[in-house]
């Protein structure tokens, strides 16, 4: 008896140890698609479909109880599977998702690159679209035919199209802008903004020592920046790069079609030796390369900082939406007439894709071609009518906002819980039609600010959207690890002095010896290649 | 009921087996017999199978262009040519340097600490002081990596640190802890020590545990004042747990702590605090490229192993202590 009792409990204990490493095994079968896909109209599809989605989550809603994601799953009739990822970690596990060889049946804003399109498109994990859009996406297709360069700013070296982009000809910013802290403005009567980089110099010498925000206190921080990963500098330096000449951070396009890797330009020189000059004077935050992304933003709202980078001034520095805190007008070093300003080129790549497992890519295509007609980027950019927004006159598609649910006050904060097109690169176009009767007094001073201090002053894309051949791809990928991080390594010693200027030769060839030049010649070949075309 | 728990015990060895007979039977007939006891080990033994040995079939990849879709048999083969452009590449002594140098430093500083921390707190006779200090000291153990870092981070800022303050408040100018990439070794290592000094005191109490209290009443007799008795009673008594201890350290020596490193990273302080297992990180994680890290990582692996070896050998030679 007592040797059944015994043994009986040693197989428990074997069975379990072996359950729970069973456990990790996945036995979820796919359903085969109807074949029955509706070439027009709602339902797309006539028996029910459930398809799997994979997208950044920012952690605002569980898109389950998203009311735009009901609506569409209700009126196309196929049910999302989400396999989303926090959108800080969303790379990774994408990269992870590739690996493992089970996709999810669709990308949505992804942000896949155009390397990992051609990558993963000529391996056949995505799947080519573009006959799939002729037969299914008659509103995408409209698009295309109607702007003939976004179709070949999406179409791969080998002829397909491996992803959706997003098309927001109406955003126009390539990086955050940088916005002046208003009181400071004033405090110090300023009555016309810095136009060149002395003046911008004078400015934030005046914040350092003439105690702007009047607390008696000499804790002003002029600039600032974090530690946070791909962002630290980012905004700032290519804001400054432009002083000197220079679009972009890695790779632009002067006026003569000739291609620049940056880190070897003197513009990137002249950039280093005017920040080297606000570090030595403690005008850039001298915990620029160590704080959090958390510290410096306390530092803002902590009413401390003159110039900071993000989508809207009062985002970081707390309140209501305000007018008095203006955009940066990109000033101009002695080196160049005007300064290099960078704009959007309005397409970004990679915002939708069909994997190879999907089990029906017409019903995915007709989906996600929903997204790019009126109506469909209307629902997933503003939600449905009657809760944020309502028509004035639906002839004319104007509209007008309606009070904010709940009592609330940030009516973007209830947007994010309505629908996933927030903060994330999702596949959808943006008109002037969406927005129609929206724009309010805020909106239309950030688009006159955006206006007349980039667009007028000659902001222009620093680089097409184009795509490398895989071997190509392969070279620049080998290449980039160590230039990135030796060119970020060695930014920040010539900024903070650590490495005197002196050695900016000795950087040059350093950066020769990893292939440098050879990234220029790379990109050069791919610009000749897009704009023979 | 006597007869099956007897039965039990037979490879204890407490019953006459004939010797000759247990060791010429047949592995099968062992098995049988002692049934019960491998089926304890079963799931041990499939754990190790199923998550340590199986996934090595992967460890191929370094030798390949691994491709998803092709899967790992059936990518290309490439040879060394990852181990290649990781020996070539301008970050590879870089990474080795720092990898040693910040485990040396550890070793160095981080191993002592706990003895004689264990040492002095088996002396401590007043048992509320004893387990209250004990108490602070393990505490700290039990904070997550990322806590930590945003913690050395926070005392550290040279604009809000309590530790920075408190330097200047003593009058000491305070170094760039965070950007100076000769502060960064120092950083991790003794925010290391505080983390984990009074966790690892546990296994050395434990083998002080096990001295036979004879000794020390023959050493007082004999007039042995107290720090002589630790000396030559309480230190050689748990030299062989030392000994085992430092051969897993060494084992060890290259796996430094990856999540603390990659949090405290920042451009200023990289070339100190770059490591193999950050930059496997960054290229495969991150960058993709699967094949190469792997290669990096197998490096990382064989130098561990050869190490361990090494230091396993040595200990043979010169004790009476090793792993095997």
């Amino acid at each position: 008896m007592g040797t059944y009792a015994t043994t009986g409990k040693l197989l428990l204990t074997a069975a379990m140890g072996v359950g729970l490493l069973a456990g990790c095994a996945s036995n979820d079968k796919k359903e085969s698609a109807g074949a029955s896909v509706n070439k027009e109209g709602f339902p797309i599809v006539s028996e029910p479909l459930t398809l799997t989605l994979m997208a950044p989550d920012t952690g605002d809603q569980d898109w389950k109880k998203m009311k735009v994601l009901d609506i569409m799953a209700e009126q196309s009739n196929i049910k999302l599977d989400f396999r989303n990822a926090p959108k800080d970690s969303f790379d990774t596990k994408k990269n992870l998702v590739f690996a493992s060889g089970e996709y999810p049946d669709m990308f949505y804003a992804a942000g896949l690159t155009t390397a990992e399109q051609i990558n993963y498109g000529e391996q056949g994990i995505l799947i080519p679209l573009e006959t799939l859009i002729d037969a299914y996406a008659p509103n995408f297709k409209k698009v295309l035919d109607e702007n003939p360069e976004v179709r070949k700013s999406i179409t791969a070296p080998d002829g397909h199209i491996y992803a959706l982009p997003v098309i927001e000809m109406s955003q126009h910013w390539y990086r955050n802008p940088i916005w002046y802290n208003g009181d400071f403005l004033k405090a110090l009567k300023m009555t016309k903004l810095p136009s060149t980089t002395e003046e911008l110099y004078t400015y934030l010498k005046r914040v350092k020592t003439e105690d702007p925000n009047g607390n008696g206190k000499a804790d002003e921080i002029p600039l600032t920046a974090s530690n946070a990963r791909d962002v630290n500098l980012r905004d700032v330096r290519n804001w400054l790069l432009g002083s000197f000449g220079v679009y972009e951070d890695t790779i632009y396009v002067d006026d003569n079609k000739t291609v620049h890797y940056t880190p070897l330009e003197e513009g990137f020189k002249q950039y280093l030796a005017f920040m080297n000059r606000l570090w030595n004077e403690e005008l850039l935050d001298h915990e620029s390369f160590s704080q959090t992304d958390e510290q410096k933003k306390a530092k803002v709202q902590n009413n401390q900082v003159a110039m900071f980078a993000n989508w809207n001034a009062y985002m970081s520095l707390g309140g209501d939406p305000s007018t008095d805190d203006p955009m940066y007008a990109p000033v101009k070093s002695d080196m160049v007439d005007k300064p290099a300003i960078a704009a959007n080129a309005g397409i970004t790549p990679g915002a939708f894709a069909i994997s190879s497992t999907n089990p029906s890519p017409e019903a995915s295509m007709r989906w996600v071609d929903y997204l790019y007609s009126y109506e469909g980027a209307l629902l997933f950019n503003k939600g449905p009518e009657g809760i944020l927004w309502k028509y004035t006159d639906e002839a004319t598609r104007t509209k007008e906002y309606l009070p904010i649910p709940d009592g609330g006050t940030d009516r973007e904060k209830y947007r994010s819980t309505l629908t996933p097109n927030y903060g994330i690169p999702a596949p959808t176009i943006n008109t002037d039609d969406i927005e129609k009767g929206l724009k309010g007094d805020f909106e239309i001073w950030v688009a006159k600010e955006t206006q007349t201090k980039l667009l007028d002053q000659g902001a222009r894309p620093p680089f097409p959207t184009l795509f490398l051949t895989s071997e190509e791809q392969t070279e620049v990928n080998s290449l980039t690890s160590d230039l990135n991080m030796y060119v970020n390594q060695m930014e920040a010693k010539f900024i903070t002095g650590a490495e005197p200027l002196s050695n900016w030769d000795k950087y040059v060839e350093t950066l020769k010896k990893m292939g440098a030049e050879k990234m220029a010649k790379i990109y050069q070949g791919a610009y000749d290649r897009w704009a023979s075309n | 009921m006597e007869a099956e728990t007897q039965q039990v015990q037979m490879p204890g060895g407490s019953l006459p087996v004939p010797k000759k007979l247990a060791g010429r039977s047949s592995l099968g007939k062992r098995i049988w017999r002692n049934w019960e006891l491998y089926l304890f080990v079963a799931p041990a033994l499939a754990y190790f199978v199923l998550f340590h040995y199986l996934p090595m079939y992967g460890i191929q990849i370094a030798f390949k262009n691994f491709m998803p879709a092709k899967g790992v048999m059936d990518s290309p083969w490439v040879g060394f040519d990852h181990f290649e452009r990781f020996f070539n590449s301008y970050y590879f002594w870089d990474l080795i340097w720092n990898t040693f140098g910040i485990s040396l430093y550890a070793l160095a500083v981080g191993f002592p600490l706990p003895i004689i921390l264990a040492l002095a707190f088996n002396e401590a006779k007043n048992g509320l002081f004893k387990k209250s200090v004990q108490t602070v000291t393990y505490a700290p153990h039990f904070i997550s990596v990322v806590v930590m870092a945003g913690m050395i981070i926070t005392f550290l800022s040279p604009s809000s640190g309590i530790i920075v303050k408190m330097m200047e408040w003593v009058g000491i100018d305070a170094p760039q802890f965070l950007t100076d990439p000769r502060w960064f070794k120092t950083v991790y290592v003794l925010s290391e020590v505080w983390q984990s000094a009074g966790w690892g005191t546990i296994i050395y109490l434990a083998a002080l545990a096990g001295v036979d209290p004879q000794l020390h009443e023959a050493a007082i007799v004999d007039g042995a004042s107290r720090f002589k008795r630790v000396l030559h009673i309480n230190l050689p008594t748990i030299v062989p747990t030392i000994t085992i201890m430092l051969i897993l350290n060494m084992g060890n020596i290259l796996g430094v702590g990856f999540e603390k490193i990659l949090l405290l990273q920042n451009s200023l302080n990289m070339e100190s605090s770059d490591v193999i297992s950050t930059f496997v990180y960054r290229t495969g994680l991150v960058d993709a490229q699967y094949s190469f890290s792997t290669a990096v990582g197998l490096f990382n692996s064989v130098i561990n192993a050869i190490l361990l070896i090494l230091v396993n050998r040595i200990a043979k030679r010169t004790s009476e202590t090793s792993l095997w």
